[in-house]
């Protein structure tokens, strides 16, 4: 039988390739090392007006209504093009990850309030410009959530936080008064039960991070925190933390919450229906109960009140967004006059017009157009705010947190356990720096 | 047909007609010095290499080069906040590979995704298997039309998909809704378990069953007519003929997609990440969507060496799958 004749490869040859990939490979270990690296600087931004394109990309919801600010930002400056790019809020922080990882990021975004501090920690943003915005005028926590180690890297734009939402003509019929402490928060909600409501309140069970938010809150208005008292670890399974969750998760045992509540974008809708009784939200909310009913519903049933207190008092979550310049971006300057440019009150105004979301500026507040009930409650929960821990990791330890708080919220877990098993995880995690 | 064309079933059971009559196998010894040239292989390689450059560029930008890029900062301590200076990292060894191997959240996700392909590639082997053997026995335009109607999951988007499954799937859903109208008790069928899980595999077998059951059609034009026409007139029913000709004549053609559809199941994504982000307890997060979650928390050393993880499984499933592709076969 004739065979073809094989082709040798010399050993030599088949060696080559092995024998580049271990030079390369031992060039780029030789080359590793970690060595600090400065911070690169913001500033100075030029004066004039702003020139170029500019790149922006916004979460939806705030982005879709951003491109009239944009239109107003370029009539002003004529030498600018604003380009927007909307990006779905679901996939926002994989889309900014994958950006900075390629670094083609663009110019300009906006961060949200809860991850702010994980965004800083990754150095894609640049330090604001010395005496560009005077940093006084705004709500104190929004400067503090976006600085590292006394440096701002954001510009605040809108401010707000969370409070308590019920139906005022429900708990009227049951002859309750809504609860200013989390002791009388379980009979309110039971009464609302008793008036057939199908969910008195609603927690969140699929995004790990609200869940956490929502632990944060009790923790914080027990007087304690996730981190130790000297801020060196995580402290997750205290006894005052364990309590917080014990007291979360009854709410579940005791069918007050479900875990099958109403998704998020339809809890407006469920409000105005009937079918939630109560929900600590955002003010955002306020304008989507709106949508989903009519104005005499908003005048004779929402309630509006604090969070419920605990020992140290009624606490709530800073919500809302800050602008951040990207260091890879190619039009710095122009970015940082947008930004500024959306700090003007007026602006700020617009912005909580077009879409509910409160200024960061204190004093945009006393404009009348932010003369609600609703509102009233917002300023004076601003007061009393707890940050997120101010941790490169703590997106990720959110969702460690939101996983074991769903075990507790399903009796798979007792709260004591949950958060032992979250304290265990969160330790190797460390603190991300 | 002359002799010399022979009916071969090949590996993918998709019949080829091969010329090998006594002329070809004479020419095929004739040596042929033209041929053998080396400025004309030179020239032939050449242009091979023509034909071959715009997938190989294609390839070893996007799938070599990124690989060997991420295989060598799996053994670094990297993160999101490296990646502008990522030779500013320290090399840790093996401690990445431990480390996440021993992780709870990443054994579970492996657990999960073992059952997504256990139950997904078994359960589109019978669906596409069962179409097909359905569709084999009709004729004619309706043949066509229900071919094309079963193949269009394949073409359809899945984010689409997957959007109009979480509206029926959904507490007060249709799947609710029908539920509750019939007086029965509803499901919590994306939040609990075991719905979850059957659900995400649901759609990834509604996803994949098409492509199983093009490929077993092929695989049934090489089951002989006459072996089939023999068992039948040696009183073998319909059942039987499955069982002792058809099934026995398939096992290539099942093999086969056994591995396509345990490597797609493997990598599952799109399913989980679309309809149940994980839920419940993280039961339904696949090796892919922890992977993704890893990078999303800047992780990205732990995201590379979790990749090369499922790789090695991926291998492993598959290279037993083609041992018994080639004792079968």
């Amino acid at each position: 039988m004739h065979s073809a004749k094989r082709h040798s490869v010399p050993a030599v040859s088949r060696a080559l390739p092995l024998l580049a990939l271990s030079t390369a490979a031992i060039v780029l270990l030789a080359g590793c090392g970690r060595a600090d690296t400065p911070n690169e600087t913001g500033g100075p931004v030029s004066d004039g007006p702003a020139t170029g394109t500019l790149n922006i990309w916004a979460g939806s919801g705030e982005g879709d209504v951003l491109q009239a600010f944009a239109d107003t930002f370029e009539v002003e400056n004529p030498d600018v093009s604003v380009e927007i790019t909307v990006v779905p809020q679901d996939d926002m922080d994989i889309n900014l990850q994958a950006a900075i990882t390629a670094g083609t990021t663009p110019d300009l975004t906006f961060l949200y309030t809860e991850g702010m501090q994980s965004w800083l920690a990754t150095d894609a943003f640049l330090p604001v410009p010395d005496g560009l915005i005077d940093d006084t005028i705004f709500f104190p926590a929004t400067v503090e959530n976006g600085s590292i180690d006394g440096t701002l890297y954001t510009i605040p734009w809108y401010a707000s936080t969370y409070t308590l939402l019920y139906r005022k003509d429900i708990a009227a019929a049951a002859g309750v008064e809504a609860p200013t402490t989390w002791d009388e928060y379980v009979p309110f909600l039971e009464a609302l039960k008793e008036q057939g409501v199908d969910f008195p309140t609603i927690a969140s069970t699929r995004w790990n991070s609200f869940t956490a938010d929502e632990l944060r809150i009790i923790v914080a208005s027990n007087g304690c925190s996730l981190l130790s008292d000297d801020q060196a670890e995580w402290a997750l399974n205290s006894d005052c933390v364990v309590d917080a969750a014990a007291f979360w998760g009854e709410l579940f045992a005791a069918e007050l919450v479900s875990t099958d509540g109403p998704a998020f974008l339809d809890q407006a809708a469920a409000f105005a229906d009937g079918a939630l009784g109560a929900y600590i939200i955002g003010p955002f909310a306020v304008s989507w109960i709106r949508e989903a009913s009519s104005g005499e519903f908003i005048e004779e049933s929402l309630g509006a009140t604090l969070v419920p207190a605990g020992s140290a008092g009624s606490v709530s979550r800073l919500s809302g967004a800050s602008w951040a310049v990207f260091a890879d971006g190619q039009n710095p300057d122009a970015a940082w006059k947008f930004a500024q440019f959306m700090t003007d009150v007026d602006r700020q105004v617009e912005l909580y017009e077009a879409f509910g979301s409160p200024p960061a500026i204190v004093a945009a507040w006393d404009e009348p157009a932010l003369d609600t009930p609703e509102l009233a409650v917002q300023a004076e929960q601003l007061q009393s705010l707890v940050l997120a821990p101010q941790v490169a990791s703590w997106n990720e330890v959110a969702n460690v947190i939101g996983q074991q708080m769903e075990r507790v919220a399903r009796g798979l877990a007792t709260a004591q356990e949950a958060m032992d098993a979250a304290q265990l995880e969160a330790e190797s995690i460390g603190f991300g720096d | 047909m002359p002799r010399s064309w022979r009916l071969r079933a090949s590996a993918s059971g998709i019949s080829l007609l091969t010329f090998s009559g006594p002329a070809v196998r004479a020419a095929r010894r004739r040596p042929n010095r033209w041929r053998s040239a080396p400025t004309h292989r030179r020239r032939e390689g050449w242009v091979a290499l023509a034909f071959v450059a715009p997938f190989l560029i294609i390839f070893l930008a996007y799938t070599l080069l990124p690989a060997v890029y991420s295989l060598f900062f799996s053994f670094t301590d990297i993160t999101a906040r490296d990646m502008r200076n990522p030779l500013n990292v320290d090399v840790v060894g093996l401690e990445n590979f431990a480390n996440v191997m021993t992780r709870r959240d990443f054994g579970q996700a492996a657990l999960n995704t073992l059952i997504f392909v256990i139950l997904g590639a078994g359960g589109t082997i019978t669906a596409g298997l069962g179409l097909a053997l359905a569709l084999d026995a009709l004729l004619g335009r309706l043949k066509t039309m229900l071919r094309a109607a079963f193949y269009l999951p394949v073409i359809t988007n899945v984010v689409a998909a997957a959007m109009i499954w979480q509206y029926a799937l959904a507490p007060r859903g249709t799947l609710d809704r029908m539920l509750r109208n019939l007086g029965l008790e509803s499901v919590s069928w994306l939040d609990s378990q075991p719905w979850a899980t059957l659900a995400v595999t649901a759609l990834g077998i509604w996803r994949n069953m098409g492509t199983a059951m093009v490929i077993f059609l092929a695989g049934l034009q090489s089951v002989p007519e006459d072996v089939q026409e023999a068992a039948a007139l040696d009183g073998a029913g319909p059942a039987r003929r499955f069982v002792s000709v058809t099934l026995p004549l398939l096992i290539p053609t099942i093999l086969l997609v056994s591995v396509l559809m345990s490597t797609s199941f493997m990598q599952i994504f799109e399913e989980v990440y679309l309809l149940t982000g994980g839920a419940p307890v993280g039961t339904t997060t696949s090796l892919s969507v922890w992977i993704f979650q890893q990078f999303g928390f800047g992780n990205t050393a732990v995201a590379f060496t979790g990749s090369f993880i499922l790789l090695a499984l991926a291998t492993v499933i598959n290279l037993v799958q083609f041992r018994l592709l080639r004792s079968r076969t």
